[in-house]
């Protein structure tokens, strides 16, 4: 039986190190299992040392089935080591359940001494003996699992403690430990002080007094017994005689004494003498108890344990009052009985390699290890900090300007350094969660008759702490969906001309700045008809939905809640919840998923995590006067809607306010109403927030439209008010976060920031609508919201579905079917002349002070991220009037061919949505490509690549000249290179010069062409070079498809992909685009997708 | 005994941080009592409890500010110049307790705590842990922090 509680610092120390062996066992005994006959002798030792270890650790606790139960597995292992046992995967197996099983005694190691080891302990003995020839090493009897009964604590009053440092260093100098009791010196334990301290200075004459204790109670002749606990040179069988006392008083507490278990270790050790030193290791270390500590001395160069010095690990030395049969059975042979010996025990146990693997740290321990480096690093920039403010209190002391701005320069430096150094002490690899996962593909692949082989990437990836902990369970759970839903049986695979032994690959890297983990399996793959099927069946989606879905769309149904693929319910995953869960806990973790899947070749589910959650970038916002935090990633983009187009791009269905946002229906909440607080908004009249009266955003609108004829005075003033000022203009945030996206409408949108996330109080904890709460510049606090607890709150559903078409079919029901919607762009130039630019092609907008822009070199530039960036007016290459003249001017960031530029801007800019009709001949000059009626504003159309190729020519010297498919005469131009060409069909003169500038930038030979027949007449003439071909649908003499269709009825242009260009494109006619074999459907003007495409299907010919 | 009864012994003494909680003065233990903040100014907390004044910031720590005289039964803490919060100590974590103003400390003999009414002042007897009288005659009800705090 053990003596020790659950708090035991010893029993701590020994669980976790014992988990920690367990981590690594587990993969290790897999690849034991791979090699088979051929091991890999260091490996299994290695593993053996882990067993022994274990073992050790429990003899010197007293959890006896543990280590009856690791001795066994020693035994099994040690016979692998010999070779006298091939480690088949039965072996392995029976190893693996008894590690499982040490595992969960030792999870509960207080109560391990009641479990019952003999199963395992039969099932080990039939793999020794069965493979084995002859039990060498099986006793007779199984050992008995029934707990020891410890001989010791038979004592009155506590045990002395003392930690294990100061046992050491009390016993330097050859000094042995005695208990010793006095009886009858003390009648009142509240008086007397002298006879005790007369005591103590005859004592200290023979040695160091350690400790001493006075009994709480008094013996049958009313004397109080005291303890002293004493350390002393004279020997054992002298101390009766010089300290004169009986020999009944005094208990020598030997080197090995407190071990209550020697005695059956040593038992046991007889078997062992032929494991050499590792034997030897063993007795002493179940002697000592020292081997079990890391010593400090050794590892620490290396690995300092976080939380606690090792050194502190406590000993308890028990007060017995006979004192123990001596030589209980007989001394371990090699036990140490002198002094000296005990403190060479750790040199002699080092060679057991104890910190071999020290990445292995258990997923959930409390402890942390943290390279030295890393701590030095950290010291280092706590320096710097503690000098930056010395600098900061010298400055402010003499209120030296200049010195306070370098010394805040430098504390903010230093601040971000100790930031990152902070973090990389909670980076651990994720190798500690990948480790667990060859063990549990093994056994599904085992259980489903499958033959799967697991491949690790990147397990030195690292991660934030609480990250790697909280991805346990969802990389389980998809590891176990690749294994059951992905990989085929063998037969299968063999049919379909895969190699029978599937594959999953668990890969973790680092991508922009955050880590992405991705598992793919090389199975079936995920058919999204069959989802579509299942998610309409249960009702997730509508069949007018799943109409305008692209494949991927449709994969990701499966992340839907109450989705479940599983055609029958396996134990091994699939239990109605499915990956809804994964997506759930993976949005705690402010991770997001991806699933990329083609049928019959398998499936990758990527994730992307953020490298931390304590410090997280977070969008400022502001309602009723209070400041909340939105973490970034729940941010998809901010709108902001002028007061006078509410009506048109807000709803009101069932009750609820619904946002329009490019053909999607979004739900609105008011942050304000959810939250409880009025709603108010911004009157620049009085220049503070005002209670609205509004209840809704939509209809309530409206009415007061109507009703402004006859509501008061006041009311239409402050109507009229919110109508015309910027500032009361509704701030939408889209929010996204699990199945939920809405809209959030705030007061005030202010910034972003890095924030800290700090923990609330008990109290405030629970709330789901906050994540926590962050301390901002100023020292105020700001809540954190939590977006999908306030969607919750909100009760916030999906709208019903019916409502839903009907409002998306009275949308679009004005726009014709061909209609080219695009996002503009608007903006200023002189006060009326209003321009547009396709919003794709825009970088950025900054807003600056006219004041900034500053002249250099005749060139007018702006401090930008760092650097200077050139800017350039409108009218230095269009023939337009000068730029309006105003204090604050917009920026509007474009990059061409790799170069950064901007155009400045009168304000307010604007971005709106609209099918344009662009007139490309009438206002057509240098850097406009023509115009459109806007808001019945004649409005020009920025040509971003004409303008710069008149402002930098050189920006283009290098680029491959387009080469039309027709001179203008109206011949056909000859093959003007050798080079692959990619033909590009668009009628629009417009969009063709800005998609040729995006494939030209990326360095491909265009050859254009006006319509289908153009471009046909062309690849035909020149077969051998056309790379790939894209193409508008909608062209006069010869379309899109028609195109299409006769390439694909060319044997010559078997291969060449088609990338059809569209503006908004319906599931008919992408349909129908496939049908005719178009490859791939692409946005016209989204630059970065459409390149992807050509870069994927570019195909240079042979 | 009667020796014991004249020279009080410190053990048997208890030192009480009092203040008021609108007129009535109400009293804690002081080894409770970790700093007195004069900073006022919270962030509210929309839909938490009535009871919650808000949160603030105690040197990098966010700490729930609980307006004592809501909680108790009494009308909401009004905030004037004098407002004070009483960090405390309990089930492991500061809190902080508004309350009107701050009062002496006071040491009373712990025999001299005589259990509560029901009801002082109109605060429940249930966040009253007893009543002791100060040497000028004023009555200060000593408050439950564990009841105040529980459900908090």
């Amino acid at each position: 039986m053990s003596d020790f509680d659950e708090d035991d610092e010893t029993l701590q120390l020994y669980i976790e190190e014992s988990r920690e062996h367990l981590e690594s066992i587990e993969s290790d005994l897999l690849e034991i299992e791979q090699q088979g006959e051929n091991i890999d002798e260091e490996l299994v030792n290695k593993v053996f040392r882990a067993a022994h270890s274990i073992k050790g650790g429990a003899g010197f606790l007293g959890l006896d089935s543990i280590k009856d139960l690791g001795h066994k597995v020693e035994n099994v292992l040690d016979k692998i080591r010999q070779f006298e046992l091939v480690p088949t995967p039965d072996v392995v197996s029976v190893v693996l359940e008894a590690f499982d099983y040490l595992r969960e005694m030792i999870d509960n190691a207080v109560e391990s001494n009641g479990y019952d080891i003999s199963d395992h302990v039969t099932r080990l003995n039939a793999q020794l003996e069965g493979k084995g020839g002859s039990a060498v090493t099986a006793p007779a009897s199984a050992p008995d699992p029934a707990p020891t009964t410890a001989p010791d604590k038979q004592g009155s009053g506590e045990p002395f403690e003392l930690s294990r440092y100061d046992l050491v260093s009390a016993r330097k100098g050859g000094k042995e430990i005695y208990i010793i009791r006095y009886d009858g010196v003390i009648q009142d334990p509240a008086g007397q002080e002298m006879a005790v301290e007369t005591l103590r200075t005859s004592l200290e004459g023979s040695g160091d007094i350690l400790d001493m204790k006075v009994a709480e109670s008094a013996e049958s002749d009313g004397s109080y017994p005291i303890w002293f606990l004493l350390a002393s040179i004279i020997e054992h069988e002298l101390v009766a005689m010089v300290l004169g006392i009986d020999e009944e008083s005094f208990q020598w507490i030997e080197a090995g004494d407190h071990s209550q278990s020697d005695g059956q270790s040593a038992g046991d050790s007889t078997e062992e003498d032929d494991d050499d030193d590792n034997g030897l290791a063993e007795a002493i270390a179940a002697a000592s108890g020292t081997v079990d500590e890391p010593q400090p001395a050794a590892p620490v160069e290396k690995v300092v344990t976080a939380n606690r010095g090792s050194d502190v690990a406590e000993q308890r030395v028990t007060k017995a009052e006979p004192p123990p049969p001596e030589p209980a059975p007989a001394p371990p042979p090699a036990a140490p009985t002198a002094a000296q010996e005990s403190r060479a025990a750790p040199e002699k146990a080092k060679p057991v390699p104890k910190r071999e693997d020290k990445s292995s740290v258990s997923a959930a321990s409390d402890s942390l290890r943290v390279h030295v480096s890393v701590l030095d690093q950290l010291m280092n920039r706590a320096g710097e900090l503690v000098l930056a403010r010395n600098q900061l209190l010298q400055a402010l002391d003499v209120d030296d300007r200049q010195g306070l701005n370098n010394a805040g320069q430098r504390i903010d430096m230093v601040t971000s350094e100790l930031q990152e150094a902070i973090m990389l002490t909670r980076m651990q690899p994720v190798g500690n969660i990948f480790n667990k996962f060859p063990r549990v593909v093994r056994e599904l692949a085992r259980k489903l008759g499958k033959e799967i082989e697991l491949v690790l990437e990147g397990k030195d990836v690292e991660l934030d702490k609480t990250i790697i902990e909280g991805l346990g369970d969802p990389l389980t759970h998809l590891v176990r969906n690749s294994c059951d839903h992905g990989v085929e049986l063998p037969d299968k695979r063999l049919e379909k001309g895969k190699p029978a032994n599937g594959s999953i690959t668990l890969r973790a890297f680092h991508e922009s700045g955050q880590v992405i983990i991705e598992i793919e399996d090389d199975g079936k793959g995920l058919d999204g008809d069959v989802l579509v099927a299942k998610a309409v069946e249960k009702g997730l989606v509508t069949e007018g939905q799943v109409e305008s879905m692209s494949t991927d769309e449709k994969n990701a149904l499966i992340l839907l809640p109450g989705f479940s693929t599983a055609e029958k319910l396996t134990d091994v995953s699939g239990r109605g919840v499915g990956m809804d869960v994964v997506k759930t806990n993976l949005d705690k973790l402010g991770g997001e998923v991806e699933l990329l899947s083609k049928i019959g070749q398998g499936t990758t589910v990527r994730i992307k995590l953020p490298l931390t959650l304590a410090i997280i970038p977070s969008l400022l916002i502001e309602g009723c006067g209070e400041r909340f935090a939105i973490p970034q990633i729940n941010v998809g983009e901010i709108i902001r809607i002028p007061a006078a187009e509410v009506r048109k791009q807000i709803d009101k269905v069932g009750g609820a306010d619904v946002l329009t946002l490019r053909g999607e229906l979004i739900p609105l909440l008011q942050l304000n109403n959810v939250l409880g607080i009025e709603q108010s908004f911004y009157n620049s009249r009085t220049g503070r927030f005002e209670r609205d009266r509004r209840k809704g955003l939509a209809d309530e609108r409206l009415q007061a439209l109507y009703d402004q004829g006859s509501a008061s005075d006041d009311d239409d003033d402050v109507a009229d008010e919110r109508r015309i000022e910027a500032e009361s203009d509704i701030q939408i945030i889209i929010l996204h976060a699990g199945q939920f996206r809405y809209g959030m409408v705030v007061d005030k949108v202010q910034d972003t920031v890095e924030i800290v996330v700090k923990p609330m109080g008990r109290n405030l904890r629970d709330f789901k609508i906050y994540a926590g709460a962050t301390i901002m510049g100023d020292g105020q606090v700001a809540l954190i919201l939590d977006v999908a607890g306030l969607a919750n709150e909100a009760e916030l559903g999906s709208l019903s579905e019916s409502d839903k078409s009907a409002l998306l079919a009275r949308k679009t029901e004005t726009d014709s079917q061909d209609a080219t919607h695009h996002s503009l762009l608007l903006f200023r130039n002189a006060p009326d002349e209003h321009c547009c630019v396709p919003l794709p092609l825009v970088e950025r907008i900054e807003e600056v002070a006219a004041t900034d822009i500053e002249i250099r070199g005749g060139k007018k530039v702006i401090q930008y991220r760092g650097g200077s960036l050139p800017v350039y007016a409108l009218e230095e290459v269009a023939n337009v009037e000068m730029l309006e003249e105003s204090e604050e001017l917009a920026v509007i960031l474009f990059k061409v061919h790799g170069h950064e530029f901007g155009l400045l801007a009168a304000q307010p800019l604007e971005i709106i949505q609209l099918k344009m009709e662009l007139d490309e001949s009438t206002l057509k000059q240098p850097g406009i490509s023509g115009s459109s009626i806007i808001r019945d504003e004649t409005t020009l159309m920025l040509d971003v690549f004409d303008f710069a190729m008149h402002l930098n020519p050189d920006w283009f010297q290098n680029t491959v000249k387009a080469v039309k498919a027709f001179s203008d005469d109206g011949n056909i131009a000859s093959e003007a290179t050798a080079k692959p060409y990619i033909l590009l069909a668009e009628d629009s003169r417009f969009f063709r010069d800005q998609v040729r500038h995006f494939i030209e930038e990326h360095g491909y030979q265009v050859v254009e062409a006006e319509d289908g027949a153009q471009a046909w007449e062309y690849i035909d003439k020149n077969p051998k070079m056309a790379a790939l071909v894209v193409t508008d649908i909608e062209m006069p003499n010869m379309n899109g498809l028609q195109l299409t269709q006769k390439i694909r009825q060319d044997s010559r242009f078997d291969g060449l992909q088609i990338i059809a260009l569209t503006s908004l494109a319906s599931d008919a006619d992408v349909k129908r685009g496939l049908d005719v074999g178009i490859d791939d459907y692409q946005l016209k003007l989204d630059k970065e997708s459409l390149i992807r495409s050509i870069t994927q299907n570019f195909r240079a010919p042979v | 005994m009667a020796e014991q009864e004249k020279k009080s012994k410190p053990e048997d003494q208890i030192q009480i941080s009092t203040f008021y909680l609108g007129d009535t003065l109400c009293g804690i233990d002081i080894t409770l009592v970790q700093e007195i903040n004069d900073n006022t100014n919270f962030t509210g907390v929309p839909l938490s409890a009535d009871y919650i004044r808000g949160i603030m910031n105690l040197r990098g720590q966010i700490v729930t500010v609980i307006d004592q005289s809501k909680k108790i039964g009494f009308e909401p803490t009004v905030l004037t110049p004098k407002s004070r919060v009483i960090i405390v100590n309990a089930f492991n974590e500061n809190t902080g307790l508004l309350v009107d103003q701050i009062a002496d400390v006071i040491v009373v003999d712990r025999k001299r705590i005589k259990s509560s009414p029901s009801n002082i002042n109109g605060i429940q007897g249930e966040f009253i842990k007893g009543v002791v009288q100060t040497d000028n005659n004023e009555l200060v009800a000593l408050l439950d922090i564990n009841v105040i705090l529980k459900e908090v």
